[in-house]
Order: structure tokens, then sequence, then C-alpha cells
């Protein structure tokens, strides 16, 4: 049983699925919400912060074709 | 940068360049040639880019008696034929400006007035020096190899008398 | 749902003067609505501020210097003590918060289970005893309207923190720096660097590929021209040697030749290998190498000083000489510091002058007469070469003019073959070549290729990896700014829907509704709210949020009607009781009129009274009439306990000057 709000879990959900991404993604943003939340885990250590983040990008799936890869950076720049 | 063959010098021995495994050969024929007539010219932009960034093979054996005869050229260009006590100011300043230990591998520092170009231009000027005294681009490396020592020798003898030509004014 | 209730709290050695305070009845239970009044400058503000550092923890203690802004005014150093006791579900838990005025640090001490000296809190409210979450229960007037606010925020922000919001967004700060961290010394960041090492592989990779097809069609290619060569030469030998003394003399001056030849590629070899070194080519050179060598011994170069000696020099408080260091001297020492070496200058010129001495450190000429003796050998070796060919040639030339129309025909295939066959031999030579022969880049030797194929390749990977991270951390960024984004839809929907529904309860002729809360609390098109009716949506908006987070809070609030009119004061009246379940409020008796009686029968009577004072000249009096066990008196200030006292109290009489402290 999760602290964090359902209505924020049923969000990460539904974006990791719009984005196509596995739902460990946001399985993983989820836990560390709640491991916030119950006091184990700490935004301020940089450290513990790295490691979620390598654990989470080693989830994540890039776009397969050139052009989703384009679309993607065009929008971030 | 560093060592930089001008392209008409390329050209000139590429008869036996297959003769040659390394092509700073032609570099350093053309290098000691400069020294020898103390003959420096400049490179220009149609010349390329640097072919080579360190001494390659047996030459890295050489190269503290190449940078040492880089530092003599140019102490007699400034000072004439002796150093005096009084001259270590400007000899200090001139290796610092010519060497780096912490730059290239070569120890030649960079920079239009570095020790990288400086040796580039001698190497163009003894190019010059061969293009004007040679008769015939070289065909063979074993009638050119003796050729250009004798070259070495006529231009040594040259500087000699008229060095001794200037000390008897 | 998690009850919390305030229980009361304590303040000893602050600035505001010490007291305690008990918000619960007889039966243990704290009052529906407790009403605290303190004149100006008793240190209502001050109060109001510990309980939000209480409830916020150390968090809220970055800045040290706050931490003396609740001394006692005139005191020096000493400690002041604030506990706050609270019920969490009718379990007692109790924050106590000492401050050490001198070393102006905040301290901490939690009894829940048990006690610690730290901030540790019941997990149902981590979230909400937080420096950002407290002030959303413990708030002045202000911020119900500030919640209303188009042009604010507060709505958002009190969302944001609830549900972690906040956090989600702070990963996307924490995702960049990642980024940040792992590229630091990365030689490539863009993805122009990506494109351009990959156009840089492949063009290396197709040369490669075509280099490799070359060298298999020239191996080939060899192959049958040579055999054709030896074919078309044994042939013309068989021809030649018809005559069979032409025959037996080819055959000696083949040998011959072939010796020669032999002995004419050694010599020439060794005679290159010591043609590169240049005192075998230049006995001036030598000479001057070693007039440069003794002029640096006679110069003492290099110096056993180092320009880092006059750095150090330079940057010393005081001159070398004893006098204090000026600009003019250090300019003078740093202006000689740029004739020396330094260290590992020094380093260099102490191996040229080493070499000089190793390897050209005999007599200048020496060199040179040895290299011209093997250059004497070298001629010999060419002449007998020349001599051997030539007695070969004029043999064949004799056979030819013989008038063997067919010999010299085969002779002048066999002349077009080997000038084929040395050309195709020359260009496998370059592609087999050991290294790149100075053509760096344009390199055309496999060998040399495949390493730059390779650094390539790693330079692709490291591009590659970098790239890969960016794409990442970019996809996830976008994820979490559209989840936070959804999720702020769907808890706006429901606590809209919640708002409404208590609203609906609290305002039964006139209800209010709501229609967004994502910025600010926005009212339905058609509804518009009396100013009393807006509060009390504010007040409706914070609760539903309190109830989304699974916990029921107390409010506590400073001047609760602030500079309202007496009407509006007398509608939030009523209403106040039945929006929260435990309300405590700090006044001033200019609040009284048309708000404390009202909610006091709001409240159906379930309302305490407390007044607070400084004690002084002026004050003592006011004791004479009251119940002596309504007094509680401390060492500067009193508390009152009867609801007769607060009616009849005019705290403006008895303020002192206003604080110029912001609320």
């Amino acid at each position: 049983m999760t602290r964090v709000n359902e209505n924020v879990v049923a969000a990460l959900k539904a974006a990791a699925t719009d984005a196509g991404q596995p739902k460990e993604v946001a399985q993983r943003l989820v836990s560390w919400l709640d491991a916030l939340a119950t006091g184990n885990a700490d935004l301020a250590d940089v450290s513990e912060a790295a490691n979620r983040i390598g654990d989470l990008l080693d989830q994540v799936k890039l776009p397969v074709t050139d052009l989703d890869l384009e679309a993607l950076l065009g929008d971030e720049a | 940068m560093s060592f930089r063959l001008r392209t008409d010098a390329e050209k000139w021995f590429s008869e036996i360049e297959g003769e040659l495994d390394l092509k700073f050969d032609i570099y350093y024929f053309c290098l000691i040639a400069g020294f020898a007539a103390v003959r420096k010219s400049s490179l220009t932009s149609a010349d390329k880019p640097a072919f080579v960034d360190d001494f390659p093979g047996d030459y890295k054996l050489q190269q503290n008696l190449l940078l040492g005869g880089l530092i003599d050229a140019e102490l007699r260009d400034l000072l004439g034929r002796g150093v005096t006590v009084k001259d270590k100011p400007v000899v200090q300043k001139s290796v610092s400006r010519l060497l780096t230990a912490a730059g290239a591998s070569t120890h030649l520092s960079g920079g239009t007035d570095g020790g990288a170009a400086r040796m580039n231009e001698y190497a163009s000027g003894g190019f010059d020096v061969l293009f004007e005294r040679m008769i015939d681009k070289p065909r063979k490396l074993e009638t050119f190899l003796r050729a250009y020592a004798k070259l070495i020798g006529e231009l040594e003898d040259e500087r000699a008398e008229a060095e001794a030509a200037l000390a008897a004014v | 749902m998690t009850q919390v209730r305030l229980l009361g709290w304590k303040a000893a050695g602050l600035r505001c003067p010490d007291h305690e305070i008990s918000l619960a009845r007889t039966d243990g239970r704290p009052h529906h609505v407790s009403l605290v009044q303190m004149p100006n400058g008793t240190g209502k503000t001050t109060t109001l501020e510990l309980l939000r550092a209480a409830f916020s923890g150390p968090g809220a203690w970055v800045d040290p210097d706050a931490v003396t802004e609740f001394a006692p005014r005139g005191s020096v150093g000493g400690r002041g003590a604030f506990e706050v006791r609270l019920l969490v579900d009718d379990r007692r838990f109790t924050i106590e918060m000492g401050l050490d005025f001198e070393n102006r640090r905040a301290e901490f001490r939690t009894t829940w289970t048990s006690s610690v000296p730290r901030f540790q809190r019941p997990p149902s409210l981590l979230r909400v005893l937080t420096p950002e979450f407290a002030p959303f229960f413990v708030f002045d007037g202000e911020l119900a309207h500030a919640l209303l606010d188009p042009r604010k925020t507060r709505a958002r922000e009190a969302l944001e923190v609830q549900f972690q919001l906040s956090s989600l967004n702070q990963f996307r700060k924490l995702m960049d720096r990642y980024w940040d961290d792992k590229t630091r010394n990365s030689t490539t960041k863009g993805d122009k660097g990506l494109t351009q090492r990959r156009n840089k592989l492949n063009e290396l990779s197709q040369r490669r590929d075509r280099l490799t097809v070359e060298k298999a069609e020239l191996t080939k290619r060899l192959a049958v021209q040579k055999a054709k060569r030896d074919k078309l030469e044994a042939e013309y030998k068989a021809h030649f040697d018809q005559d069979s003394q032409a025959q037996e003399e080819r055959k000696r001056l083949d040998e011959e030749l072939k010796r020669a030849s032999g002995n004419l590629g050694t010599l020439l070899a060794n005679a290159l290998t010591d043609a590169r070194k240049p005192q075998n080519l230049s006995p001036r050179f030598t000479a001057g190498l070693q007039a440069l060598r003794d002029n640096l011994d006679k110069l003492k170069l290099p110096e056993s000083a180092a320009k880092e000696f006059f750095d150090e020099l330079a940057h010393d408080t005081h001159c070398v000489c004893g006098e204090e260091m000026t600009d003019d001297r250090r300019g003078a020492i740093l202006a000689r510091r740029d004739s020396y070496l330094g260290k590992e200058d020094m380093g260099v010129l102490n191996a040229i002058k080493g070499a000089i001495k190793d390897t050209a450190g005999d007599q200048p000429s020496s060199y040179r007469e040895a290299f011209d003796k093997q250059l004497a050998r070298l001629r010999d070796a060419v002449r007998e070469r020349d001599l051997v060919q030539g007695e070969l040639d004029a043999l064949e030339k004799r056979r030819l003019e013989g008038g063997d129309a067919e010999l010299s025909a085969m002779k002048a295939r066999l002349e077009e073959l080997n000038g084929a066959l040395a050309k195709d031999a020359a260009r496998l030579a370059t592609i087999d070549a050991d290294d790149d022969s100075g053509h760096g880049e344009d390199t055309e030797s496999l060998k040399a290729l495949a390493k730059k194929i390779k650094r390539a390749g790693d330079l692709v990977a490291e591009a590659t990896e970098t790239r890969d991270i960016r794409l990442k951390t970019t996809i996830l960024k976008k994820l979490i700014t559209g989840a936070v984004a959804e999720a702020t839809n769907r808890i706006a929907k429901q606590l809209v829907d919640a708002t409404n529904a208590r609203l609906e309860s609290i305002l039964t002729r006139s209800p209010l509704r709501v229609a967004d809360v994502r910025d600010s609390v926005v009212l339905d098109g058609q509804s518009r709210g009396s100013p009393g009716q807006t509060l009390a949506l504010g007040y409706a908006f914070l609760l539903g949020l309190f109830d989304a987070g699974q916990v029921s809070l107390p409010f506590i609030v400073d001047s609760p009607t602030g500079a309202l009119d007496k009407n509006v004061r007398r509608e939030i009246a009523e209403l106040l009781p039945s929006i929260s379940q435990q309300l405590v409020a700090f006044t001033t008796s200019s609040e009284y009129e048309q708000f404390v009686p009202v909610l006091d029968r709001a409240a159906r009577g379930d309302v305490q009274y407390l007044t607070m004072f400084r004690l002084n000249d002026a004050t003592q009096p006011l004791l004479a009439g009251v119940e002596p066990d309504a007094v509680r008196l401390s060492a500067n200030g009193v508390l009152i306990t009867s609801k007769s006292f607060f009616e009849g109290f005019d705290s403006e009489a008895y303020g002192e000057k206003p604080t110029t402290r912001a609320a």
C-alpha cells in the first residue's frame, strides 16, 4: 500500500503508457515518491537520487526510428 | 601545430617517396638543408596542414638533436657567431619561446612565433635550396642520397667562406 | 483519516511572555473553538510563528539569524524553549523546540512512541509537518484571500505540496543535474558532435572496405601477372638460350646481378638509416650543437632556479630584501620570472644537452667522415650493379640485333608486364604499410586505418552514450510534466467536487460553487459570493485538501476576520465552527464586536476564552476583579481564562507600540 495519492499514481501510469514506456518507469517513480513520503528517501541526497535516476534510465526505452528521435529532440529545443 | 611540408616539396620528391617509408624523411632532408644554408621561408595557406604530430619512427631518437639544432640556428640568427655571458637573457627567452614541456610531445611550442612554426620555416627554406641547387628532381634514392650529402657539404663550405670573409672585414 | 488536534503549548525564555496554554476541556478533548486575545506587542505574531516553526521542523531553520529573532528583547545569549502538544488519533505527540541564541541553533525533540532528540514525525504526518505545508494550517486571514486571488498561485502551491507534485517537479531538476554530472568530462554533448563522429567513422570504414577489396584484387592480379611474367620470362630465356653460348653468359650475369642488387639494397638501407642522424650529414650542425651545449654551460643554463621560484617570491608578503612587498617590487620580480624557464622546460633543455653529449659529442667531422665512407661503398655497389646490368643489356642487345623479331617482341611484353607488376606491388605495399607514413587521417594503410577506426568507434560510443542519457532524461522529464498536469487535473476535479459538497452543507441558503482549483480557487461563472462566503470558500478548499491527504487538521488562524467589516465578520463567525473541527484563533478586542458572540452561538458554547498580556505596572490593576482560579501568572505574563474578562478586555488600551515584524 503506497502513501502516494491514487491520482498521482494513475497519472504517472497514464503518462508512461502515453509515452510508450514500460510500466516499470511509472512504478519506479511511484516508489521514489513513496520513499519520500515515508522518510526513506531524501531529495537532498544527491548520490541516492543519482542511483534512482540511473535505475530509472535503464527502464526507459528509446524510440526506434530516427524520425521519432528527431521529434523528441525538436520538442526539447 | 606540428610538421608541415610544402606542397611543391612533396611533389618534387614524389618519385622517391615510394622508397622512403616515412614521409618525414622528405621533411628532414629539407630541414637539414635549411639549417646548413641558414635559410628560412614562409609557408602559405596553400600548403597542406600538418602531416604528422610527432617525430615518427627513428626520428624520435633524434628529437633532442633536432631541437638543439633549431635553438642553435635561431641563436645564430639573433646573435651572430659567439654567445657571451651578457647574452644570457636572450638565450633564455629564445629557449622558452621555442620549447614547451607541457604542450606537444615534440616539445616544440605552438603559435605563429613558436618552435614548430620556426622549424617548418627552416624546412621550407631548405626546400628552396634543394630546388635551386639540384639539377633535377630525385629519381632514385641511391643517387639522391649521395648527391644530397654532397650538396650539404657544399652549403657548409659556402657558409664557412662567408663567415671567414665577414670576420676578415 | 488521521485526526490531529492541538492540545496546547508552552513558551519560556522567548520574545513573547512566558506562558502555557491548554486548549483541553475537562474531558481531555480540545474545545471546538479557542480564542486567544492578545494586545499588540504581547507576542501574538511571535507565538504564531513559533507554532508554525514547531510544525515545520528543522527544515525551516536554514537561516541561523532567524533563531535570534525569537530571543527576548535586550537579552544576550541564553536559551528559549517552546513545546507543542498534539493529539494524533487519540495518542499524544509532543514537539519540543529549543532555541540556542548563543550558537544560533534550533534543536528538536519529539515524543511519539518514545522520546528522541530529533524531529521524528508519526508517518501519517510526514507530508503535513513540513515547512512547505505548515503555512496552510497555521495562517492569517490573508491566506484565504490569497487562495482566491487569480494573480497568485497559492492553491497550486498547496496542491503541489500535499500531493507530492513538487517532488515530481524536483525529480526533473535532479535529472538535469544527473545529466550534467554524467557528461561533465564528455568531449561532446550535442547531437552535432555525434553526427560528425558517425560520419568520420563511416568515412573511415568505407575506405577500409574499399581498400580491402582493392587489396584482394591487387593480390589476385599480382599472382596472375607474376605467373604470366614468370612464364613469359622462362619462354624468353628459353628462346634466348637457343644460343647456348648466350645462355651460359646470361645465367652468369643474372646471378651476378642478383648478388650486386642485394648488396646495393643492404647498403642503401643502412645509408638511409644513417642519413637520418643529422650529425652524419652535417659537421657544422654537429659543431653548432656542441657550441650550443658549451654556451649553455657557460651561461649556467638551465638555471638551478625555476620560474616557479619567482612566483613564490612575488606572492610573499615581504620581499627577499626584507622590505614590504609593493606592487612595483612584485612587478619587477614577475618581469624577471618571464626570462626563466619553468621546471619542466628545464628538463627539456637538460635532455637536449645530454643528447648532444651522448650522440654528437665526438669530433664533429668524424661522423660525416664515417658516413662518407658508407656513401662511397654505396657508390661502388651502384657501379657494380650498373656494370653487370650493362653487360646483360649488351648481351641482350646483341641477341636482339641478331634479327630475332620474336625475341624483341617478347622482351617488350616482358618489360610492360614488369612495369605493371611494379606499380601494383607499390600500391599493395602502401595498403600493407605498418603505419600511416605521415598521411594522418588520409592514410591508405589498412593497419593504420584499423587503429583509427577503433578510436573513431570509441568516440562514437561515447557520444552515443551521452546522447542516450540526454534522450532518456528528456523522455522522463516530458513524462513527468505530463503526469503532473494529468494528476493536477484529476486532483482538482476531486477537490472541486469535495469543496462544492462542503459548501452546500455550510452555505445552505445561497450555496457557492467552485469551478477550478488548479492555480487559484475560481468560482463558478454563475456564483457570486459575499466577502464572508468567499472566505468560507477558501477554508472549505483547505479542508478538502486536508481530507484528500487523509488528515484532519486544526485551523490556527491569526485575526480570522482581519479588516473585514462588521457584517462580514458576523457571517464568518456563523460559518467558521461548521467548517473546521478545531479552530484556534488569535484575536484582538477590535475583532470582538459582531464576531465573538455570533461565533459562541454557532459553536454551541464550546468556546474557550483566553486573554494574555504582559505583566507590568499598567496591567497589574486589571487582576484585582478576576476570580483567582482564572489567573495563571508567569514571570512576565498573565493568562486569564475567564469569558467575562475576555469580553470586557480592551486590548488596544494595553497594547504596546505595534511591532514592525511582518505577520
